[in-house]
């Protein structure tokens, strides 16, 4: 409503409080019915910005899922310490504590120089051949059990940490393969932030491109508003609530590709889990990922609609000319 | 009593064409103020300056008092939101019904749904198109449209109502009961300004002003208007 300081007639409240909602309803069943009026331009934009908000959307998904795999995985890691030959048992004990203090493991046996040969003796046979020997080949080792909550990176440290030791031969953990894993979460997470990017601007223009054409398509309504004296506030308003519904329905229909395309590849996925026997459980679609995609959609269709309308109104296309 | 005043007010166009210089006009609500002239003396700008669609380039407008030149784009549109207009071409939605049409004005203005269509009944009502609610303007006629564009000027209940040659495409008996409800309007305090070249029109007027070569006078009598 215009501030009007000094008016030549006493304002009856036209636009007032007390209307604002029901010319906000009216807007918003305006904006429906242009919706429904043209279905195919309806269901295109609902299309477009579907399969836009389901890639990003989709690859997020793909990028979490991985994270979930390589954290299964890592509960399952153990780490095996294989020290100098004639390391201390002080030596060893040490450095166990420190292990053990280090927080991320479940437990650390010490399998001494002397215990592993028995255990290889009792496991082989060769009594006498090892007998023979003057001096116990065998380095002491410790078998580590890692807490299940270890991430990968905190492995990489511990790793890295233990072969600095002087004491220590080796380190056996099997972490390449998950070392290249992690690296390709850290690309798939930059890769959904640009294609969010991407897609979010294409959503955009595309929010833009249908609500100008939805202005466009009603030229004539918008001149003889402005004649009757509607505020820009009120033009503007049916467009922008056009935005937000199509993107409304490009969230809806951008939820259910990804639904449809993570339902497609559930059962070869499980397949893929199970051989490395695990039980893990894939994050799919819920309730909250579906609203938040819906919400973004939304909110994009609605700020393409605010951008156009806007730049409309700006122009002096829709002045109007008596006569 | 209502009062419009134009003060010294002249219109120059950006091409330097000018169409009139110092124009004083005081009109008001007592009777319908018809202004006459030949085409494209600007009659039709004139009006459109006192609906605020157009500016001066020079001169006040006091409406009531109040000088609308001076008004920014919003405060504008809110008084142009009680001012009722008759466009000669109708400026009807094509694509819209005719109730739809009438409704617009007070749409804007945020009425219940209730008053809308008692509202817009009334109106259609009064220039005889209440059977003609749910059609689309384009299966009435030239004629008929005005009709309608009429209603829609009268259904906010306008203080000003201004009207450019609205019974252009009438006979001369609709055009005389179009006429009457302009005078229905002028007699509950609205001020009726209809520009028109129509001497039927005018021949029963009380207050007539004639716009040539950039001057507006005052013709009074009313007999001066035939001559």
């Amino acid at each position: 409503m215009a501030r009007v300081g000094s008016f030549p007639w006493q304002d009856d409240g036209r636009e007032g409080r007390g209307s604002l909602a029901r010319i906000r309803l009216r807007s918003v069943k305006e904006s429906l019915e242009h919706l429904c009026r043209h279905p195919f331009v309806t269901f295109f934009v609902w299309l477009l910005m579907g399969i836009a908000l389901s890639q990003p959307a989709g690859l997020w998904l793909v990028q979490h899922n991985i994270h979930v795999v390589m954290k299964e995985i890592s509960q399952d890691t153990g780490l095996t310490v294989w020290f100098m030959r004639g390391t201390g048992s002080a030596d060893i004990d040490t450095t166990a504590q420190s292990i053990t203090a280090s927080g991320s493991v479940k437990a650390v046996t010490v399998i001494t120089a002397e215990q592993a040969l028995d255990e290889f003796r009792a496991a082989s046979g060769f009594n006498e051949e090892l007998a023979a020997l003057d001096s116990n080949p065998l380095p002491a080792l410790l078998v580590i059990e890692l807490e299940s909550a270890t991430s990968h990176e905190a492995l990489a440290k511990l790793v890295e940490g233990l072969e600095q030791s002087p004491h220590i031969e080796s380190v056996d953990a099997d972490t390449d393969w998950m070392t290249q894993l992690g690296r390709m979460q850290r690309i798939s997470i930059r890769l959904v932030w640009i294609l969010g990017a991407l897609f979010g601007t294409g959503i955009i223009f595309v929010s833009v491109a249908a609500v100008r054409f939805a202005m466009d398509s009603r030229f004539e309504e918008l001149r003889v508003n402005l004649l009757l004296g509607a505020s820009n506030r009120f033009l503007r308003r049916p467009f922008n609530y056009c935005g937000l519904f199509y993107g409304f329905g490009g969230g809806v229909v951008g939820a259910a590709i990804v639904v449809l395309a993570l339902h497609a590849i559930k059962k070869p996925l499980q397949e893929l889990a199970g051989s490395y026997g695990g039980n893990i459980e894939f994050l799919a679609m819920d309730y909250v990922f579906c609203t938040l995609l819906i919400v973004v959609g939304s909110a994009l269709g609605l700020l393409g609609a605010l951008q156009v309308t806007h730049v409309q109104m700006r122009k002096d296309r829709y002045l109007s000319r008596m006569g | 009593m209502s009062t419009v005043k134009l003060a010294n007010v002249s219109k120059k166009f950006p091409n330097g064409f000018e169409l009139f210089k110092d124009l004083n006009l005081s009109i008001n609500d007592e009777h319908i103020n018809f202004v006459v002239g030949r085409s494209g003396v600007g009659k039709t700008t004139l009006l459109q300056i006192m609906v605020g669609l157009q500016r001066p380039t020079a001169g006040r407008v006091m409406v009531n008092n109040v000088d609308i030149a001076g008004f920014n784009h919003a405060e504008m549109l809110h008084y142009r939101q009680y001012v009722g207009l008759v466009t000669q071409n109708s400026s009807l939605v094509l694509d819209r019904t005719v109730y739809e049409n009438v409704a617009m004005p007070l749409w804007i203005a945020g009425l219940r749904e209730a008053d809308i269509r008692h509202r817009v009944d009334a109106s259609l009502r009064i220039v005889g198109m209440s059977d003609a609610k749910h059609y689309s303007p384009t299966r009435l006629s030239s004629g008929e449209r005005q009709r309608v564009s009429i209603a829609r000027a009268i259904v906010h209940r306008p203080k000003l109502l201004v009207a450019d040659e609205p019974t252009g495409n009438f006979d001369r008996e609709l055009a005389l009961e179009v006429l009457s409800l302009f005078d229905l309007f002028a007699e509950r305090n609205t001020i009726v300004v209809i520009a028109t070249h129509d001497p039927n029109l005018v021949a029963n007027a009380k207050r007539v002003y004639k716009l040539e070569n950039g001057e507006i006078s005052d013709l009074q009598p009313t007999s001066s208007i035939a001559e």
